[in-house]
């Protein structure tokens, strides 16, 4: 899986660069130096593209052996669960930003939603008091995080009173 | 002399020994716990700086990074679980000599040799800063570009995984420091037509991305694996007088190795105790013992590992050049508050530097009475569960990023970089480089063109003055050598590969 992800970072570094240097291109405006405004993003794109392909290659002529040494721990294998879990765990802070600074919905109540949910997306089965500590947790910190921040910092965030 | 007073009068008052008291605390706190870091604290930690005056924002970031590089020791010793990655080696003498009944014994050797390691690294920090930064004044432009190529070079070849996946990660993180409006000429560059990229990419939100709010997500990946826990012990928790008189020369020589480790770019505390525990063992006339709970183990490899923060200040405050993640973070809090490490800095901000040294040196002290005092705590925290932790910790970066700008493109950037960081992660790329590249890359620009302006578009200085020669030649073999045994070693995997018709990697 490692070097699937591999690849997808190389290819996505290629295509970086490429824009990069495409973009550099459309540079313009008088530089007090012999070197110009272009030069160094163009350069750096290029050395970006070289790279990429350098370690996709690499895993290409050298039979699947990857440019890294990640593969060699004794770590048991990731199973497509503990990907689900962490893409979760992520879509899950995008909704709590979205929620609390687009619609504006109260600090504490969004935090102790977010506490709650990621607890029971992390928690091992069978874990039954999870949901009281995340609760607890999430109570805490919501309100306590909604206090600090608005009276101590004025930071301009939404609350419940 | 009068400087250093005046700082240490201002750190031991009141407000400033409270933040360093709740900074070492909650750096030893976080290094203890597997799979949170000193660097996540520290930049969860960057928008809070934000409120405060740079005297307060330094005192706290100094206590929290040598809390710690410093809390690791305790689950490494007692539950054989690194809570830091400098404190890996003081897990092979540290776990079997806890295990051997004596938990307050391997403890007290390893937070008493911290502490001295700390101490020895700060008599460096303060000898050595002033002659360097004095001596760095008289840098050319061309002699500075030499030197962060020099030193960028180092970050990405020393840098833990692939060399090439490295300089990529190096490269990558230049490029993005290049959007915004060109210093040199006034023009934008790589802004694709919005306005909202020619301030350029705020590294704060970056950071708090990349290291904080990626690593929890790469984490949620990773399988606890550790030894059986054992109890804490006050007994033997304090070194004595004969301690340090038997460790003394063990002391003295791995906090001179960490302190020299330090002050080389990108390679960090994990090498330095690696080093130290190595020439530890080599001078030592029973190297058979280590390994099974030997005490110099402990003494090396601790000692070590705190001495390479003071060594890696030197080049941060003489010179401008963070040599790690965590020095990166100090810089930009520095950064955020308008000030810039360098040269000049003891020019313009001497009272910034001494306080800095002296936070230092109180921050040692203070390390050394919260982990007496807080050692059995300290092991229990360790059991945190993860679904109470990381929520908590997605939740403290959201608001804390909004918190540094008030804008929610910051937040919608600290998400996007927490992506790109799982990714890098996932992937088996070093991020460190990528951030040191950020920071560096854009000043190694200005220094360049600086220089070819001065010399009137000529590059001949670059090769014909020796100091340049020499940091562009060592550039250069440190770029050639890797490469070259890289594509040595994958030539001779595949003919063995081929000669056995299958895929070892597979097997």
């Amino acid at each position: 899986m490692g070097l699937s992800f591999e690849r997808l970072i190389s290819v996505t570094m290629i295509g970086i660069g490429i824009l990069g240097w495409l973009q550099s291109r459309n540079i313009k405006g008088f530089a007090f130096d012999a070197l110009g405004s272009q030069a160094v993003p163009k350069l750096l794109s290029a050395l970006l593209v070289l790279a990429g392909i350098w370690i996709l290659l690499q895993g290409v002529i050298f039979r699947g052996q990857s440019a890294g040494t990640t593969g060699d721990t004794d770590e048991p294998p990731l199973e497509a669960g503990d990907y689900l879990r962490a893409i979760s765990m992520f879509a899950l802070s995008v909704a709590f930003a979205f929620l609390v600074f687009q619609m504006r919905l109260p600090l504490s109540i969004c935090v102790l939603a977010t506490c709650l949910i990621g607890g029971r997306l992390l928690a091992p089965r069978g874990r039954r008091n999870a949901t009281v500590i995340s609760a607890f947790a999430g109570l805490i910190l919501g309100f306590g995080a909604e206090w600090i921040f608005t009276r101590f910092f004025f930071v301009d965030l939404p609350t419940l009173w | 002399m009068d400087g250093l007073l005046t700082a240490f009068a201002f750190t031991l008052q009141p407000l400033p020994m409270l933040l360093m008291l709740i900074g070492v605390s909650a750096g030893v706190f976080v290094g203890a716990i597997p799979g949170l870091t000193g660097t996540m604290l520290l930049a969860l930690c960057l928008p809070l700086t934000f409120f405060m005056t740079p005297q307060m924002a330094i005192v706290l970031l100094i206590a929290i990074y040598i809390g710690a590089i410093s809390g690791g020791l305790i689950t490494a010793t007692l539950l054989k679980m690194p809570g830091t990655e400098a404190a890996i080696m003081t897990t092979l003498d540290g776990y079997p000599m806890a295990r051997a009944g004596r938990p307050g014994r391997a403890l007290g050797l390893g937070i008493g040799s911290s502490f001295v390691g700390g101490l020895i690294s700060w008599v460096a920090l303060v000898a050595l800063t002033k002659p360097l930064s004095v001596w760095a004044t008289q840098f050319t432009a061309f002699n500075y570009f030499a030197l962060i190529l020099m030193a960028l070079v180092l970050i990405a070849v020393i840098t833990e995984g692939s060399f090439m996946k490295g300089l990529a990660a190096a490269f990558l993180g230049a490029l993005l420091a290049v959007p915004g409006i060109d210093p040199s000429s006034g023009t934008p560059r790589l802004t694709f037509g919005l306005l909202e990229l020619n301030g350029g990419i705020d590294p704060i939100p970056m950071f708090i991305g990349l290291f904080a709010l990626g690593t929890v997500f790469s984490d949620m990946l990773a399988h606890g694996a550790g030894g059986s826990g054992i109890e804490a012990s006050r007994k033997g928790i304090l070194m004595g007088w004969r301690d340090y008189r038997k460790h003394g020369m063990n002391l003295l020589r791995s906090s001179v190795i960490g302190t020299w480790i330090g002050l080389l770019p990108g390679v960090g505390a994990v090498i330095g105790s690696m080093v130290a525990y190595s020439a530890a063992k080599g001078l030592s006339r029973t190297p058979e013992k280590f390994g099974t709970g030997h005490e110099s183990g402990i003494v090396a490899s601790e000692a070590a590992n705190n001495a390479t923060i003071g060594g890696a200040m030197i080049p941060l405050i003489a010179l401008g050049l963070p040599g790690s993640l965590n020095n990166v973070l100090l810089l930009a809090a520095l950064l955020i508050h308008s000030v810039q490490p360098g040269p000049l800095l003891f020019v313009n901000n001497a009272d910034l530097v001494y306080i800095l040294m002296a936070a230092f040196f109180v921050s040692n002290v203070l390390m050394y009475l919260v982990m007496i005092a807080s050692v059995r705590w300290v092991s229990k925290i360790s059991e945190v569960p993860q679904y109470v932790l990381f929520p908590i910790i997605i939740v403290c970066c959201i608001v804390g990023g909004f918190a540094y700008g008030n804008s929610t493109a910051d937040i919608w950037a600290i998400l996007g970089f927490a992506a790109v960081g799982f990714l890098l992660d996932l992937g088996g790329f070093p991020k460190g480089p990528l951030a040191i590249s950020f920071i560096l890359s854009p000043m190694a620009e200005e220094k360049l063109r600086s220089g070819l302006q001065i010399s009137g578009g000529s590059w001949s200085n670059l090769y014909t003055e020796p100091l340049n020669l020499i940091m562009l030649l060592i550039a250069l073999v440190m770029l050639i050598f890797p490469l070259l045994g890289q594509v040595i070693a994958g030539r001779g995997a595949s003919r063995r590969l081929g000669r056995h018709g299958f895929d070892q990697t597979e097997e």
